[in-house]
């Protein structure tokens, strides 16, 4: 891995940023006025001008973008409009919410989406490979806003089992994460199924067979790293889209996470928190992907990062 | 030595302990919990007009005196035990003694003066001023006559001035509370009023806790804490009330309400309130809405029967026009024109008829369910409005500010009348200074202007009725502004084993203090 790749992957992940907070500063500025949304209809126009001018909103555009992106360098990301708290600050009390739900949903979707891909692959075209893969799609084409209400129906009205929304302990959180797992395992599933295939079917494998090795030191030594390399990819995208991806979820069980702090912020017009947490989601995907890529040249010593073609 | 399955089974779990946030302490005992959709960034009774802010403030604050929803059209005390007129713009209000703030402070006029000051509410500048404090606008000051006796004078002669107390802007606070404070974000969090609450914890977007207070000066509510936990989603807030987890539901729609229906553990509760839905009628930007008929046409197409019993489960009552029950002496009965609720198609097809009107398109741009059953209803209408001729084109967008750039013919509302045994309301919409009026120009009369200014400038019965009569007869046919539609109702799911009746009003709608179980 050479420093010029490295030194292109930074300025380009620097890039990605800048235009996605560029993007959304512009929307979000196009999309309504904060003052008339925060303020209800019977307000004065003298109360949306001053509203302005406190906040900024009263000046062009493009001053209000230098004078944003100034606050950025030196680490301000400004106040929320509806509290005055620091954006930072409120995002950082919601993180480990979203973090505490999409770290036990991933983890959950990894050892139960891989290994039964796995065991698909393995056994390929029998029974278990279908009742798998079924599983596998239909995990997937349920919107978590359905499967959420049904778990909450089922566990928590039905059964009294487990809490129907909130935080508060461990077992609050074992129907969010099932919400949010079960679609991410499905599609791990999808592509272990399809990952390891297509290793199976590689001459080195042939090779393998061929030298006396047994099946399982075949499958585990030499099949399977060279079936991950698609699987870090996939992961490095979901864990880039942990915090967008949980939203729905949130919602549906009252957690308290960034997701639900973004949607608020939106309708309200809660224009640094939005930022804020924009900022972070492109951040998080951007050094995910870094990561990934990191992790497949090590992975796979062939590819340019790694050779520093 | 690899893992076994059983060690791997429990590393979410082990993750999980690990990455968990602090949990709340212990409760107390006796805690009524309320799913709600939302809560405000702060509970000052003066700020955020929502309904989600009254249920929190409605609880920690109280007036000077309230609308006596079991009587109609009166007004009974509450801070203030009695209240004397000194003459047309001036009232004495005398305090009740004995009542304590929640910091431990005693209740005086120093404080009742302070809540309507400049600092904090009647002052451009005041940082409450731009929202709520707007309403308080025909009152000149508020002033200490003694420890006990607060004295508030009017701009001009009004007769409504108990009324204007009333109203939630009104809420009296703790002044030194206030100053220390240091800032009015701060005493958002940190508010202090004279209500059966105090607030214990406010995290906006998640909840707000509210304890008992102890030296309360009224009837001691049952429950020693209030949460009010903020569960966006309708279906979560029901299952949490069915599941044990939540007392209360608050604000469901009517056709969720079959879900308890037959089972032991929940029930619905509410009603209707003493709000209206009506639709305004701008003539600001399309000429073709200046023709009165089409105007009328608009109104009379609209079977609201129909709409109450189709989205509403019939709970709504379709109003006589503009007016509502409570108004006593100031209500009109013997209208000679068609009032503003009125279903006549085939009288709708005759005004359009004689109007210009030829199908163009008229505007209609809305949110998406601001209101309960908003969409439901526009979609309703529109059908209603092609039944006799007239083309409406509904556009649904994200916020108030898109509906309010967006070209306008027609917009709805909903209006909050309160039981007010006065009409005065409706000049805030269409009268001089007015929301319709003045604010956004899309209609404006100068006859009502000038009577607007007679009937809230004269303390003769006789003279305040002639005026308001023809005000009506104007925004309902002469010249129209608007049409109702229904009376509002409001829902929520409650633990059969709780005893609780909401309020009927808008303003403090939940109540809890009277809650038990």
């Amino acid at each position: 891995m050479n420093g010029a790749w490295m030194a292109a992957k930074l300025l380009r992940a620097a890039a990605t940023l800048l235009l996605a907070v560029t993007v959304v500063f512009i929307v979000l500025r196009l999309a309504g006025d904060p003052a008339e949304i925060l303020f209800g209809d019977n307000v004065g126009e003298e109360s949306l001008i001053r509203y302005r001018a406190l906040w900024g909103l009263d000046q062009p555009l493009g001053v209000q973008y230098l004078l944003y992106l100034r606050s950025l360098l030196l680490g301000d990301f400004g106040l929320s409009s509806q509290s005055g708290a620091s954006a930072w600050q409120l995002m950082m009390g919601r993180l480990p919410y979203t973090l505490q739900l999409g770290g036990v949903s991933l983890l959950l979707a990894v050892l139960i989406g891989i290994p039964a891909g796995v065991a698909a692959a393995l056994a390929r075209g029998s029974l278990t490979d279908r009742v798998v893969m079924l599983a596998a799609v239909s995990s997937f084409c349920i919107p978590n806003f359905v499967l959420g209400v049904v778990l909450i129906l089922v566990f928590a009205e039905q059964f009294g089992w487990l809490p129907s929304h909130g935080t508060g302990g461990i077992w609050h959180l074992v129907l969010p994460a099932l919400t949010l797992g079960t679609g991410w395992a499905g599609v791990l599933a999808r592509f272990a199924r399809s990952a390891m295939l297509e290793v199976l079917g590689q001459p080195y494998i042939r090779g393998a067979r061929a030298s006396g090795l047994t099946e399982g030191r075949v499958r585990w030594r030499h099949a399977l790293p060279n079936a991950a390399i698609p699987l870090v990819t996939i992961l490095g995208f979901m864990v880039g889209g942990l915090v967008a991806g949980a939203i729905v979820t949130e919602s549906i069980f009252a957690w308290p996470g960034v997701g639900r702090l973004l949607v608020d912020s939106v309708k309200l017009r809660d224009l640094a928190v939005v930022q804020a947490i924009v900022l972070m989601v492109a951040a998080t995907m951007v050094a995910a992907n870094l990561v990934v890529d990191v992790l497949s040249a090590w992975l796979n010593p062939r590819l340019p990062a790694a050779t520093g073609a | 030595m690899m893992p076994t399955r059983r060690q791997l089974g429990i590393v979410p779990i082990i993750a999980a302990a690990a990455l968990t946030p602090g949990t709340a302490a212990a409760q107390a005992p006796r805690v009524l919990n309320i799913g709600v959709n939302r809560v405000s960034v702060g509970a000052e009774p003066a700020f955020d007009g929502g309904i989600h802010q009254a249920k929190v403030v409605g609880e920690m604050f109280e007036n000077l005196l309230d609308v006596d929803y079991v009587t109609p059209g009166r007004f009974k005390p509450v801070l203030a035990e009695r209240w004397s007129r000194v003459d047309g713009r001036t009232v004495d209000f005398h305090l009740r003694r004995g009542v304590t703030f929640h910091n431990g402070d005693e209740l005086t006029a120093e404080d009742v003066a302070f809540t309507f000051g400049p600092e904090r509410l009647l002052n451009a500048d005041a940082p409450t001023r731009g929202e709520l404090g707007r309403h308080m606008g025909p009152i000149e000051r508020v002033e200490a006559v003694d420890r006990y006796t607060a004295r508030a004078v009017m701009r001009g002669d009004n007769p409504v001035i108990e009324a204007l107390f009333t109203q939630r802007p009104a809420a009296i606070i703790n002044r030194r509370a206030y100053l220390a404070a240091g800032s009015f974000e701060a005493w958002m969090r940190a508010s202090v009023g004279t209500g059966p609450y105090r607030l214990r914890e406010l995290t906006p977007g998640r909840h707000v806790i509210l304890d008992l207070h102890g030296a309360y000066w009224g009837a001691k509510p049952h429950f020693e804490r209030l949460v009010f936990q903020v569960i966006p989603e309708v279906s979560t807030r029901i299952s949490g009330v069915i599941a044990g987890s939540l007392d209360i539901a608050a604000d469901i729609p009517v056709d969720q309400l079959r879900r308890v229906q037959g089972r032991r553990e929940a029930r619905a509760v509410g009603g209707p309130v003493n709000n209206m839905r009506a639709i305004y009628l701008s003539r600001r930007d399309n000429p073709l809405m200046r023709d009165v008929a089409l105007r009328r046409a608009l109104g009379l197409a609209i079977d609201r029967q129909r709409i109450t019993r189709a989205l509403w489960g019939g709970h709504p009552s379709v109003p006589e026009g503009m007016q509502w029950p409570t108004m006593g002496a100031m209500r009109i009965t013997d209208r000679d024109w068609p009032h503003a609720a009125t279903f006549d198609p085939d009288e709708a097809r005759r005004q359009l008829a004689t109007s210009a009107y030829r199908g163009e398109a008229l505007n209609w741009t809305l949110m998406n369910n601001y209101y309960i059953n908003e969409v439901a209803t526009a979609e309703a209408l529109v059908e209603m409005w092609r039944a006799v001729g007239i083309n409406v084109r509904l556009t649904v967008v994200e916020n108030r500010a898109q509906v309010n750039t967006a070209p306008l013919d027609i917009r709805n509302t909903s209006m909050d009348y309160d039981g007010f045994p006065d009409p005065f309301p409706i000049l805030g919409q269409f009268g001089r200074g007015g929301f319709v009026s003045s604010i956004h120009r899309w209609w404006q009369n100068d006859e009502v202007d000038r009577l607007g200014d007679e009937m809230m400038g004269s303390t003769d019965p006789a003279v305040r009725k002639a005026a308001w009569r023809r005000i009506l007869r104007i925004i309902e046919w002469d010249d129209p502004a608007v049409f109702a539609l229904h009376t509002t109702a409001a829902f929520h799911i409650a633990r059969s084993d709780l005893t609780w009746t909401p309020a009927n009003s808008e303003w403090p709608m939940m109540q809890l203090a009277t809650a038990r179980r």
